[in-house]
């Protein structure tokens, strides 16, 4: 009885929202305050952009999280300023979170299963990997890298690991990651934040740059010992690797989603376009279960973190 | 009875905004600098409540409540819009008292609800005393919260608890002894270390210092200015005060440092014991020790749980008075109005609701139900001897032997005199960031005792043609005898070059440290507004690490020599993150001076540590 009884609030909640939203997009029509464009657009992080103008859709690009900065402190989902926003799952979760925790209207919700998934993993030179190896006692993760950041290896050059910018499409799931490894706990929350771990923290932050993988590749393991990216971008440079090997692959995925702005809507043939452009990128399927990540709030303060430590 | 439309939409509103301010954001509509709702009450009767900290969120719930409700409607039908901000206690006891500038501290308010009705005896008094009429009579209780003796559990049973009854006799014995926790078996806890905030500015401080001062009266009622004489009372209070840690402006302070310790795995060597108010533990037990969820943060129980000590010489209750203020700026339609809200608060279903915050209710009708519970460290039967709030002129009293009784510090200022500090403070003005913080220095030393040491040290690049980074302009030295040429020294600064912040940090703190002086709090103040600058970005990360690595392990283990660190990020390039991490290390606490117009104000807490 309980149970079909919510069913039915259920299908009264959802009358309600249908026949609100059909009012306000009259109004949004009548006003003209909605933008009008010819085809749908989407908006992507600035490092997915070639992969979204492969389908047929207009694309504007923009860091992640400065279009996380603008919809934390928009009052409409307008300020979106196309009709969807594709991106790592971290970021929207980060801003619905984020606004729920300000006491703000929400804007979006996450509906829809993602286009694509791609895990992260930390990438090597294939000989400090062994010297590493030796030193961690085992696997070289990311606490062990921060541990030994600055340490003079064997070549005698220095043990420098890399990683995206906070604010880059996958930056924020690769730090999240490796909070959670710093922690020692996949349920981390910003109260976790002592003073080793933000220690170490800042250490690995210090490395943030744009395109560590490319980077550690032509500048050689003088200038980078180690890198975490995306397992899609590994996958885009891996005949390129040579002595650079992904170990480590785990911990948070990376999940593309779509928010809509209020009034637009993707049809399914475009989902079906782009989820196959990212596929044909590097990214996996959408992968089932939990993607590993904490909730936006933990997130937003790891990012705070991340973007202080530069 | 007629009901103006647009009135009433006004006050919907400003309900709807109060309600987004008290689930702890902001709102797109608008808050000012302080953080508190920027509300047009549009043809509503306004009454403006000033309340402490810790009842913000409730207050601003119950008055969005009000004012969207038909109770909200004076005899003349003209509806009522209660617009809350907060307000420390102490600080708006001294704003009704010395004048309350409207522009800087937001409307003058109607009602006053500090934590604790003495602040009103307290402000009554003063207002007697310079011949005016008082003006907080009208006092209600919102409700409770007994100031009890925070000990981690442990600790606590090592004492006897909960067979034995404890109090102030107990604490006074720990602080006399040479052996502390050696004499109750556990010489790893070190010696016994108190923690109580500034009675000037902090309800607890003031509640522990009347009952801490009872306890060595050996009464329960009627203390009197008599009693403040006699040399055994002088001693009890002298003996006590040589135990405290450090004093400061609020208990939010040790319970975050506290829990900090105890993540860290080792909770008895900050403080043994600290005096806090009741909802202060449930807080702490539910892992959410200064009673806010920021950004990120979850709740998580501490490893080591802390238990109410209630005193057995009796204690006082912070009762949160709703007290409508018989001021000249406070019309009787003003006062009609603020006392239908204040009935309303008292209403059996809205007093359910301070249980959430871990209050007891002030209307004795509503059950008192978890979370006042064993199992967060509290005892919903005590307490069962309450002490008599004593005459306010008995009070002003207490408050100034303690002037004389309380810890002396040995403090080092550390001002950064950079280039940049001589930038303007704000656009307005011609006045740059150093003059601001000159002149508050300088106020700020008349808050020192004289047998208080403090020393005066400046830092930039480039100080010399050897390249020195810092300058001691004063050693530390009486306060008593060095204060005019304190104030001299300071007047005369002018902006350099650099910023070498971490260099005179770990220096400064290491010299202070060799100089350790028990019988005193030690500390260094250190004032900057910028990031660390001295020629070399390749090794600030290790300068950083070397100096919270230094800090920590200076703050921490039995046989320790605390030197807490108190920074101040002054002006909006000043590096807080890290300033933070910084006062962490040392158990201190950072100051957020981000608008250079605030910098008196945060001077004035910072030395309310000492």
């Amino acid at each position: 009885m309980k149970r079909a009884g919510a069913l039915l609030g259920v299908v009264v909640m959802v009358t309600v929202a249908f026949l609100v939203r059909n009012v306000l997009d009259t109004d949004d029509t009548a006003d003209g305050s909605s933008p009008s464009r010819s085809g749908p657009s989407v908006l992507c992080p600035t490092e997915l952009a070639d992969v979204c103008e492969a389908s047929d859709v207009e694309v504007s690009t923009e860091s992640a999280g400065s279009t996380a900065d603008r919809l934390l402190a928009a009052s409409d989902t307008d300020a979106l300023d196309a009709d969807a926003w594709i991106v790592p799952a971290a970021w929207a979760r980060l801003v619905i979170d984020e606004r729920a925790r300000l006491g703000r209207a929400p804007l979006f919700e996450i509906a829809d299963e993602p286009l694509a998934s791609s895990g992260v993993v930390l990438t090597i030179w294939a000989d400090r990997n062994d010297e590493l190896a030796t030193t961690c006692g085992g696997d070289v993760g990311w606490r062990c890298l921060a541990e030994q950041e600055g340490a003079t290896l064997a070549t005698g050059d220095r043990v420098r690991p890399a990683g995206p910018l906070a604010d880059s499409a996958g930056g924020l799931t690769l730090a999240a990651g490796q909070m959670a490894e710093l922690v020692g706990r996949a349920d981390f929350a910003a109260n976790d934040f002592d003073g080793t771990v933000r220690s170490l923290a800042d250490r690995l932050a210090r490395g943030q740059m744009s395109d560590p993988l490319r980077t550690m590749r032509s500048r050689g393991p003088g200038q980078i010992t180690a890198a975490g990216v995306l397992l899609a971008d590994a996958r885009n440079l891996s005949s390129t690797f040579g002595a650079i090997v992904p170990i480590a692959e785990g911990g948070p995925r990376a999940d593309l989603v779509v928010l809509v702005r209020r009034g637009a809507d993707l049809d399914g043939g475009l989902r079906a376009d782009l989820a196959a452009a990212f596929v044909a990128a590097g990214w996996d399927p959408p992968a089932d279960g939990s993607d590993g990540l904490p909730d936006g709030s933990v997130l937003a303060a790891v990012r705070t973190l991340w973007n202080q430590s530069r | 009875m007629s009901r103006r439309r647009p009135a009433r939409i006004a006050a919907a509103l400003a309900a709807i905004l109060l309600a987004s301010a008290c689930s702890g954001g902001e709102s797109d509509l608008g808050f000012d600098e302080n953080g508190n709702p920027v509300v047009d009450p549009g043809d509503c009767v306004r009454v403006d409540a000033a309340v402490s900290s810790e009842k913000i969120e409730l207050l601003s719930a119950l008055a969005a409540d009000f004012s969207a409700s038909d109770l909200a409607e004076t005899d003349d039908g003209e509806c009522i819009a209660v617009i809350v901000q907060s307000k420390a206690s102490g600080g708006a006891a001294q704003l009704l008292d010395s004048g309350w500038d409207e522009e800087a501290e937001g409307p003058r308010p109607v009602i006053w609800s500090p934590a604790s009705a003495a602040w009103g005896s307290v402000l009554n008094q003063r207002y007697e005393t310079s011949g005016r009429e008082p003006i907080a009579n009208d006092s209600t209780p919102f409700m409770l919260t007994p100031l009890v003796i925070a000990m981690p559990q442990p600790m606590a049973e090592a004492l006897g608890w909960p067979d034995e009854a404890l109090g102030w006799g107990d604490i006074l014995t720990l602080a006399r002894s040479s052996q502390g926790w050696a004499d109750y078996g556990h010489p790893e806890w070190g010696p016994f270390r108190l923690g109580k905030t500034n009675p000037n500015f902090s309800t607890s401080g003031l509640s522990a210092l009347i009952a801490q001062t009872y306890a060595a009266a050996g009464k329960t009622a009627g203390l009197s200015a008599e009693d403040l004489r006699k040399p055994e009372v002088i001693q009890y209070g002298t003996d006590v005060e040589s135990a405290v840690v450090h004093y400061g402006d609020t208990t939010l302070t040790f319970l975050n440092n506290w829990y900090r310790a105890d993540q860290r795995g080792n909770p008895y060597a900050y403080v043994s014991a600290a005096a806090v108010e009741e909802k202060s533990i449930i807080d702490y037990n539910t892992g959410n020790p200064d009673g806010v969820l920021s950004q990120g943060e979850q709740p998580r129980p501490p490893r080591v749980p802390l238990v109410a000590i209630y005193p057995e010489e009796g204690t006082l209750y912070s009762d949160n008075p709703l007290i409508v203020l018989d001021a000249d700026w406070v019309d009787d339609t003003e006062k009609a109005a603020a006392a239908k809200f204040v009935e309303f608060v008292q209403s059996a279903e809205n007093q359910e609701k301070v249980l959430e915050f871990g209050f007891r209710p002030g209307n004795p009708d509503v059950a008192l139900t978890a979370p006042v519970s064993a199992a967060n460290g509290v005892d919903p039967a005590q307490p069962q001897t309450l002490l008599e709030v004593p005459d306010p002129a008995v009070t002003v009293a207490v408050l100034d032997a303690w002037a004389d009784q309380r810890k002396s510090a040995r403090v080092t200022l550390v001002i950064d005199v950079s280039g940049s500090m001589g930038e303007p403070a704000v656009d307005d003005t011609s006045e740059t960031k150093l003059d601001l913080a000159k002149r508050a220095a300088i106020e700020a030393l008349d808050e020192f005792k004289d047998d208080d040491e403090v020393g005066l040290r400046i830092f930039t690049t480039d100080l010399d043609a050897a390249g020195a980074t810092f300058l001691d302009l004063i050693e530390p030295s009486r306060v008593g005898d060095v204060r005019e040429n304190l104030a001299n020294r300071i007047r005369d600064l002018v902006p350099l070059n650099g910023t070498p912040l971490y260099d005179v940090a770990r220096d400064t703190y290491e010299q202070l440290a060799a100089d350790y002086d028990p019988a005193r709090i030690n500390a260094l103040v250190l004032l900057t507004d910028g990031r660390n600058d001295d020629g070399r970005t390749d090794d600030d990360g290790r300068q950083l690490d070397e100096l919270l690595n230094a800090l920590t392990a200076g703050s921490e283990g039995a046989t320790s020599r605390p030197v807490r660190v108190f920074p101040i990020a002054y002006g909006g390039d000043a590096d807080l993150a890290t300033l933070r991490r910084i006062a962490e290390a040392s158990n201190g606490a950072v100051y957020d001076a981000s608008d250079p117009r605030s910098i008196t104000k945060v001077f004035t807490a910072v030395v309310s540590n000492f």
